[in-house]
């Protein structure tokens, strides 16, 4: 028998192996093929379970289940008999009951959130130049990238968390919130005279004892209050709704050049029957993004560090734009490289499923860097670019594996696009590619086989 | 690399022993970026599925003991001290709760309720162009490995299978380097007990 000892050459012989003619370590002789597929299946599925756990079947526990469904039936019953006799019982006492029921929605310090608050902007505040994240803002993040930064002077409350839903109230000030979308919770925030139901968006809320505001910059929004015709009011990314005793405007944005987006007053929703004659909706004449970016923001932005992530959202902005100038300057070069650090510093930003792709666009048509090109694409698409660009971008991602030779992942893509868009305009196109790569392959490699792949799988 | 390499390629870089770049996305991941999170998992997923794969020679089962290792990861991310040592942290995870999957698996087909089914025994995930003589050999192995004790044959296959230091793998197993030596050898006396007298040997060293 083999000694195991870690100084001498046999350390990692086996007389077992030896016996049976193999070398140590076997796992260079079975190696589990783990294609494309898995890695985004299984990553699907970490995010599922990093929500707060549901029942995942087992065949010892289903007699349990069947169990608890009955006595879940049971307390629907006695539930829905309490409410028959308190049908006015306010949202809030429901509420109030769940944090202790269900994972909370921690902060990226794995904790629980519970108050956020800014202590109140100087008497002599700064030049206006200086972004809201330059001034005395109070952050915090959740483990799941969304975040709330409130400005000088508001408060922030923790109501509750639950598998379904988060919810703070905005006591005082205003606050920002950043949700990102996919989540499995429901934000609802709480503000004076108003309610907000929020999916993934980035908007703003202020609050105080005598009305508040709600200004959506990115997403879709759920408003409810009693002053709204019919209790509810959708709002959407550019749109500012008031209620109550208006407020010292969320639409004079603190940024400079807030002039430029002064807001443009709509007709109500309806108008027939407006329930109350301060709610008002407002659209932006913003530019997308929608915090719109200031030359001056543009300094602040640059000078910040990299990975910071305050004021995100306009520091992206700013880099969105300069990008878009080089490309028209015939820049190609600046633009990716301002595109790609967009990506690299502000991935939670709503554009940067795009931004990756445009940076593909360039790196496949006017830099001749296909193999960049294919990852921009592939992040592109994992980053959930929209839908009416998948198509494109699963063609270009084709063409850029066609031009490195890489006909392994061309085949994987193609047979990815088929399985997705069975019908799709380009599966015809993409196959093509994947063919042709493949014929290539076999002509250039000796003996008809397979030639290996340009370059290392990413 | 230029400035453009360095914001992109990062992102899609096959796992290695780049170990500032783990800590730098730890540190992101940290700081509230679900895309690190994402990054991290894209650069270690293959190793570990691999590993995990082999070990519990399951594929379903693999995937679930890979999903809950990250769950488990990202959730205590907080704790990871030395930070660049990402990759080798998430594995002691994923060993661990692949030894936990073995002792479940054990209960399960005990009370008759185990109805999986080894689909990634080491045979028949061999390299399509191993000699016959290596493969039959590698399914006699397997046959074996799955009459150890589940200690015993996580200790082997560390060692002999995954080719893990002896301190790697008394860390990815939870116990002391007296103890892995000690399993080790226990495993290495019973599989040769049963193997060592006509198995056959391949008809050349290298495949």
């Amino acid at each position: 028998m083999a000694e195991v000892d870690e100084k001498s050459s046999a350390a990692r012989s086996s007389a077992t192996l030896e016996s049976l003619g193999l070398e140590a370590p076997v796992h260079e002789l079975a190696r589990p093929h783990v294609d494309e597929w898995a890695v985004r299946r299984m990553w699907e599925g970490v995010q599922r379970r990093r929500a707060p756990p549901v029942g995942r079947e087992r065949p010892y526990v289903v007699a349990l289940s069947a169990f608890a469904a009955v006595a879940a039936v049971l307390a629907l019953v006695i539930a829905g008999a309490q409410l028959v006799r308190s049908p006015a019982e306010p949202a809030r006492a429901n509420v109030d009951a769940l944090p202790g029921r269900a994972e909370p929605l921690l902060t990226s310090e794995a904790r629980r959130f519970e108050l956020l608050e800014a202590p109140p902007a100087p008497a002599n505040p700064a030049s206006p130049s200086a972004s809201v994240g330059s001034r005395a803002t109070a952050r915090v993040d959740f483990v799941d990238g969304s975040s709330i930064e409130a400005s000088p002077g508001a408060r922030v409350e923790a109501l509750a968390s639950s598998p379904g839903e988060f919810a703070v109230a905005v006591r005082r000030g205003r606050a920002q919130f950043r949700v990102t979308p996919g989540g499995p919770r429901r934000w609802r925030i709480e503000a004076s005279h108003a309610q907000v139901e929020v999916l993934g968006t980035v908007l703003w809320v202020e609050s105080d004892a005598a009305g508040s505001s709600v200004r959506v910059d990115v997403g879709r929004v759920l408003v409810r209050s009693p002053e709204l015709p019919g209790g509810s009011q959708p709002l959407a990314a550019g749109e500012v709704l008031r209620l109550g005793t208006p407020l010292a405007a969320l639409d004079a944005a603190p940024e400079a050049g807030a002039a430029e987006m002064a807001p443009q007053v709509l007709e109500p929703r309806d108008t027939a029957t407006p329930a109350s004659p301060a709610a008002r909706v407002e659209r932006r004449r913003a530019r997308t993004p929608p915090l719109g970016a200031t030359r001056l923001e543009r300094g602040a932005a640059a000078s910040r560090p990299a990975g910071s992530r305050v004021g995100g959202s306009t520091a992206a902005a700013s880099l969105w734009e300069e990008a878009d100038e080089a490309r028209r300057d015939g820049q190609p070069e600046r633009a990716a490289e301002l595109l790609a650090r967009l990506v690299e510093r502000y991935p939670e930003d709503s554009q940067v499923a795009l931004a990756a792709f445009t940076l593909g666009v360039l790196q496949l048509d006017r830099l001749a860097r296909p193999v960049e090109a294919a990852q921009s694409f592939q992040l592109a698409l994992e980053l959930g670019l929209g839908a009416a660009l998948r198509d494109d971008a699963y063609l270009r991602w084709a063409e850029a594996l066609s031009q490195v030779r890489d006909p392994a992942r061309l085949a994987m893509v193609s047979a990815e696009y088929a399985r997705l868009y069975p019908r799709g305009r380009q599966r015809a196109a993409i196959e093509q590619l994947a063919t042709a790569a493949s014929s290539a392959a076999k002509r250039r490699a000796p003996n008809g086989g397979a030639a290996p792949p340009a370059r290392e799988d990413p | 690399m230029n400035a453009r390499e360095a914001a992109v390629l990062p992102f899609l870089r096959h796992p290695g022993g780049d170990a500032p770049l783990d800590r730098e996305l730890v540190e992101r991941a940290l700081g509230g970026e679900s895309l690190a999170q994402q990054l991290l998992y894209r650069r270690h997923v293959r190793a570990v599925t691999e590993r995990v794969t082999r070990l519990l020679a399951r594929i379903g089962e693999a995937e679930d003991v890979v999903q809950d290792a990250f769950v488990e990861a990202f959730t205590c991310l907080p704790s990871l001290e030395d930070r660049s040592r990402f990759g080798a942290w998430l594995m002691r995870i994923a060993v661990h709760q692949a030894h936990r999957r073995f002792r479940r698996r054990r209960l399960l087909a005990r009370l008759g309720l185990d109805r999986g089914c080894d689909d990634a025994r080491l045979e028949a995930i061999a390299d399509p162009a191993l000699d016959p003589d290596r493969r039959l050999a590698l399914g006699r192995l397997d046959a074996e490995l799955t009459r150890l004790p589940a200690s015993l044959r996580l200790a082997w296959m560390l060692r002999y299978v995954e080719g893990c230091e002896l301190a790697d793998a008394a860390a990815q197993s939870g116990c002391s380097l007296a103890t892995i030596k000690r399993r080790i050898q226990r495993a290495d006396a019973r599989l040769q007990a049963r193997l060592g007298d006509g198995a056959p040997r391949s008809r050349s060293s290298h495949g």
